[in-house]
């Protein structure tokens, strides 16, 4: 009995010490360096690539870092349903940028506010481009980070997006077509950021599970939009006050030495509920759009990060008709 | 980073930078009517009958439009004259309406507005309804209009053309005008305005002594006018000076209008800037001209607006014309 009770008690205290180690290992990314984080931190530091589709960051960040600071730019073409029945499609070049902040409020929340802008080289129906710049929906949000056990960690955010794309007096068709090419660069994948005249809410969950030189993710994100405006669209679009989205996120990352690693993403989005119907695909026969996204990463140290990655739209309504080339980059403070 | 991405949109604009034009002047064009029946062109609302003054001219030689029908018609407020000083560029008179119509695969699909305002030119056109009962005005313009391969231009998109030329009006001259008018082929209109009957009735301010004469026989004088007709609007180096963007002012010195006192080939724009730089005598085949008229690529093709078909016969007339050379 005495020998049970003492064997129950050391099963007690290695969890007790191994919760301590944990919470130590956590409070060690926030307060300093533990020996065996900082023996992993090239390839633990948060990586770059996730800051554009605002994807949490389940992995961790670099001991100390108080506040990241990210920027991610992403470079293509693309061909894109749109709302009117004149002007079925947008097409042309787009640059999108999205600068991000993150203020760490413990070890493992962290306040996150990003920012996207586009500026867009539009074609019109002749062949001539017109350039415009626009704002995307600011977002503002939340975000927790877990270890799930020695291999596996979560990332979850909850944000608010601000109703500041295609919003406001200025705002016309214009607006809505360079937001439209802007969300078609990335396949539409980051809709709800594009989407004008909304405000609404953003839930996203990741986990990561890595093994030796491999890790594996996947991410569930959802939004739910709510129209505020018309946002200078046709008077004949069919809007909708509320709107859903979703994606489902898929990646590997093969670490192909200490500081460089391969990527490849796979992401299906769905839009259930658009907030607004496109000219040609009203019968939404074609909601489901899927993305390949193959990427390098290098870790430039504990705290910096470089991503270069493509988008390529497969199948839907964007297969074939838009690719893009990222470029993000990260840095701890 | 951000000069990487400035580097990468650079990159991306580097040979498409020249397409870039002005957004659509909103306010402009909400100074014209909404309805092409309240523009003047016809005679009443919902009627096909021109109004009195509106008169129909048919150029040499016109521009490519896919294999598109077209119409035109001019209207000079009464009293009114041309200045013809520079018989290369008229000047139209301030409220001068010219409207061209495009009829593709049997659908009367748009009418463009042209019209001249005291502070310069604006235009517009106006997209059909199906029903044929009038056209309302689409500063957007359209994609594959009503059900045909036809793209309608924004408002924005004139300029392109028209605004290589101090003129504005691009085939209404006194070398489009002059004989001889194909009136014989289909489209064309009895009573069609020409140089003739400009220099009879009087609104011109400098009469021409003579028409004038294009060099060269009937088939280098048919590449010619095809090439003044399709490229000089842009390739032509009395360009107006422009403020803004871009919009398709070439880069090259290349030139390929065709001018009034003409009086020899050697004389031509096309003769003394092309040939032997795109057009190379009787070898067809190292001619840029010819393999950019053939591509419909968007990095290649010329023209590189308005057009989405190869003009297949203009590409053998100028083939001919310059094995023949």
């Amino acid at each position: 009995m005495a020998a049970a009770k003492s064997e129950g008690s050391a099963r007690r205290l290695r969890r007790r010490a191994r919760l301590l180690t944990g919470l130590g290992a956590g409070l060690g990314l926030w307060l300093g360096p533990s020996p065996r984080a900082s023996a992993s931190d090239g390839l633990e530091s948060a990586p770059a690539a996730a800051v554009e589709h605002d994807a949490p960051e389940a992995r961790h960040t670099a001991p100390g870092e108080r506040l990241s600071l990210a920027l991610s730019t992403r470079v293509g073409g693309a061909r894109a349903p749109f709302v009117t029945a004149a002007l079925p499609e947008v097409s042309g070049f787009a640059m999108t940028l999205r600068g991000a902040a993150a203020v760490a409020l413990g070890a493992r929340d962290r306040l996150h506010l990003s920012a996207p802008v586009a500026v867009a080289w539009l074609d019109f129906p002749a062949g001539a481009m017109v350039t415009e710049t626009v704002l995307g929906n600011l977002e503002l949000g939340l975000e927790h980070r877990e270890r799930l056990g020695a291999r596996t960690r979560l990332g979850l955010r909850a944000a608010w997006l601000a109703p500041t794309a295609g919003h406001g007096p200025e705002a016309s068709l214009l607006d809505n077509r360079a937001l439209a090419l802007a969300s078609a660069l990335s396949g539409g994948r980051d809709a709800a950021a594009w989407t004008p005249g909304v405000s609404g809410a953003r839930l996203a969950a990741r986990v990561e599970r890595s093994v030796p030189r491999l890790e594996l993710r996947a991410g569930l994100e959802s939004a739910l939009l709510v129209r505020l405006s018309e946002a200078s669209l046709p008077d004949a679009t069919p809007t909708h006050a509320i709107g859903a989205l979703a994606a489902l996120d898929l990646g590997a990352r093969w670490s192909l030495t200490p500081a460089l690693a391969a990527t490849l993403g796979a992401c299906f989005i769905a839009q259930p509920a658009p907030v607004h119907e496109l000219a040609r695909d009203r019968e939404r026969e074609r909601w489901l759009q899927a993305v390949l996204e193959p990427g390098l990463e290098l870790a430039l140290g504990s705290a910096r990060a470089l991503g270069l990655d493509g988008s390529v739209p497969v199948g839907g309504t964007l297969g074939g008709d838009a690719w893009s080339i990222r470029v993000s980059v990260r840095q701890g403070l | 980073m951000v000069l990487v991405a400035l580097s990468a949109g650079a990159c991306l604009l580097g040979c498409q930078g020249f397409r870039v034009c002005e957004a659509v002047d909103e306010g402009a064009v909400s100074e014209l009517p909404e309805r092409l029946s309240q523009t003047g062109l016809y005679a009443s609302s919902g009627g096909e009958q021109l109004a009195p003054e509106v008169r129909s001219f048919r150029p040499r030689f016109e521009l490519w439009s896919d294999g598109a029908s077209k119409r035109r018609w001019l209207w000079l407020p009464p009293g009114s004259a041309i200045d013809t000083s520079d018989m290369d560029a008229w000047q139209s008179p301030v409220g001068t309406k010219l409207w061209k119509e495009f009829t593709r695969d049997g659908v009367r699909v748009e009418t463009r507005l042209l019209q001249r305002q005291p502070d310069g030119w604006v235009g517009v056109a106006y997209l059909w309804r199906e029903d044929g009962s009038d056209a309302i005005v689409a500063p957007y313009g359209a994609i594959d209009a009503l059900g045909t391969p036809h793209d309608v231009p924004a408002s924005n998109e004139c300029v392109a053309c028209h605004g290589g030329r101090s003129s504005h009006v691009l085939g209404f001259s006194a070398i489009q005008l002059a004989p001889p008018v194909p009136r014989a082929t289909p489209g064309s209109e009895p009573g069609d305005l020409d140089l003739d009957e400009l220099v009879r009735s009087g609104p011109l301010t400098h009469a021409p002594a003579a028409p004038p004469a294009l060099p060269g026989d009937e088939a280098e004088q048919a590449a010619l006018g095809y090439l003044h007709a399709n490229c000089s609007h842009c390739h032509n180096t009395a360009r107006p000076e422009r403020d803004g963007a871009r919009c398709f002012d070439p880069e090259n010195e290349l030139d390929f209008s065709l001018s009034a006192s003409d009086a020899a080939l050697a004389d031509t724009n096309t003769f003394r800037t092309a040939v032997d730089e795109v057009i190379r005598p009787g070898r067809p085949d190292d001619s840029r001209v010819l393999e950019r008229m053939s591509s419909r690529s968007r990095f290649s093709a010329m023209p590189p607006l308005a057009t989405e078909r190869v003009d297949a016969d203009a590409v053998a007339l100028l083939r001919r014309w310059i094995e023949a050379m």
